[in-house]
């Protein structure tokens, strides 16, 4: 749910290039320690789960103006280490094809790959006992938490008028006066506000409106993804368990 | 346009461009697309644009080819829309940025089989990337004509109706079980081969990659060339 569609230009070079190293460094890391049998074992799913990503990052959902990531259910499909490789294998993908620039391939890994590593640590830690309720759990808390960082970066960087779903798609505008003009808070406050005020969905304006989408896009996600957990549960259940190592505990 | 379309393409046809080795091609088009990043003006755009669809000349690939550029492209008309408070020229701006870039992939992905792409990537990214790359990309276009055959099969049948919304729904949620079940079988499948060819971490991937043809360094020093006046024109502004 939470990825940013900024095209190149946009977010300032202290931001994007430190994310990247940043990113580098943690796929770095992620070489040189997992395992050779797990890779093995999970590669042909990652490949799934990745195309599964990039076709519900790819399609608006219309109904709400957001779109789905499927991040939580991939960390939970193959782990929070594959699960932060492929979040950047489908940013790049993504990017190359035109949806966001390539500049904010980093940053993106980076809040995705939070929700990859919450949602699968989550579930890790309550899916082996309840999973219907450990996928619910994790999707929600890492969805709440990797809304949270891109409200942060974007609002850090553009502006946070620009972070709102209304504007989703608007992330550039006015951009150097957001990134040049940090003094003019009240003027800056009086935008956000202005902002919220023109959010309309369904017969709400606002606030209402604003919290209404961010729930329906939480829900819509969390829903998606616990039926397809389920649903592997159901026809395969030894996929998932081995993966997070559920039969050794 | 699926991926046999685009394979068939980047292996079969016959153009000076499809002859070029795919590392001139690779580094032409991490060029290319670093001078449509840093470039902020609507000039450079516009004339990256021709240089581009001159290429797709060259390279004799159709319309039907460039049509793939369409989606980046509604997508940054929208964009641009939104942003037209701020001028025409920044919403052009913006929306050549983004047309741009498909435009280079798609240059590359169809004048270079995706092997030999994957096997430039694996000289520079840890393994483990390429592979997730390589899995990705197959998985992806193999789910996708799978989703397209079961859509048809659905009309067919008469599976879907526009004003039967409950049918409908029941139907899509029939359609990615099957497909969730048909992704779950290839996957073991691949496991298989994988171990049956002794999988150790590393796809190997391999292509003759050695700059050696005239048109190589022809390509190369286009890039160069482009990316340089980019970068002058960057700093007079």
């Amino acid at each position: 749910m939470s990825h940013i569609h900024f095209p190149d230009g946009i977010i300032p070079l202290y931001i994007w290039i430190p994310a990247y190293l940043v990113t580098f460094g943690i796929i770095f890391l992620i070489t040189k320690t997992i395992e050779k049998e797990k890779i093995k074992k999970l590669l042909p799913l990652t490949g799934i789960a990745a195309a599964l990503m990039l076709i519900g990052m790819s399609v608006p959902l219309v109904i709400i103006p957001v779109h789905l990531s499927l991040a939580v259910l991939t960390g939970i499909l193959i782990g929070p280490k594959l699960g932060f490789v492929v979040v950047f294998v489908v940013g790049l993908i993504l990017a190359s094809f035109g949806h966001g620039g390539i500049t904010i391939v980093g940053i993106n890994t980076l809040v995705i790959g939070s929700e990859v590593f919450v949602g699968s640590m989550l579930f890790r830690l309550l899916g082996k006992k309840k999973k219907l309720l450990g996928v619910v759990f994790s999707t929600v808390i890492a969805l709440v938490i990797s809304l949270a960082l891109m409200v942060s970066v974007v609002g850090y960087t553009a502006g946070f008028e620009n972070a709102l779903p209304h504007t989703h798609l608007e992330h550039s505008h006015e951009h150097e006066e957001h990134i040049d003009h940090h003094e003019d808070h009240h003027e800056h406050s009086g935008e956000l506000e202005e902002s919220i005020s023109n959010i309309n969905y369904l017969f709400f304006s606002g606030w209402v409106a604003l919290i209404l989408i961010f729930v329906f896009g939480i829900a819509l996600e969390t829903i998606v993804t616990s039926l397809i957990v389920m649903f592997f549960y159901k026809v395969r259940p030894s996929l998932i368990d081995s993966a997070h190592n559920f039969a050794n505990n | 346009m699926n991926i046999s379309d685009i394979d068939y393409v980047a292996i079969y046809g016959n153009s000076k461009f499809h002859n070029i080795t795919s590392s001139a091609k690779v580094i032409f088009t991490c060029l290319v697309l670093t001078s449509i990043i840093i470039s902020q003006s609507l000039i450079v755009q516009i004339a990256l644009l021709g240089l581009l669809l001159s290429l797709y000349k060259v390279a004799n690939l159709s319309l039907r080819i460039a049509r793939l550029a369409i989606y980046p492209a509604i997508f940054a008309i929208i964009f641009a829309v939104l942003v037209s408070r701020q001028g025409l020229d920044y919403s052009l701006y913006i929306m050549l940025k983004a047309v741009n870039a498909a435009l280079t992939m798609i240059l590359l992905i169809t004048t270079t089989p995706y092997v030999e792409v994957f096997a430039v990537m694996s000289k520079v990214l840890p393994d483990l990337l390429v592979d997730v790359f390589f899995m990705t990309y197959r998985s992806f276009f193999i789910l996708l004509d799978r989703i397209n055959s079961l859509l048809k099969a659905v009309k067919v049948k008469g599976g879907y109706h526009p004003l039967r919304v409950f049918l409908n729904i029941r139907t899509i949620a029939a359609v990615l079980g099957t497909l969730i079940l048909h992704a779950l079988d290839m996957s073991e499948r691949m496991y298989k081969i994988l171990e049956l060819r002794g999988y150790s971490g590393k796809i190997p991937i391999e292509a003759n990659m050695k700059i050696h043809k005239k048109d190589d360094y022809f390509l190369l020093s286009l890039g160069l060339i482009v990316l340089v006046g980019v970068v002058l024109q960057w700093n007079i502004l």
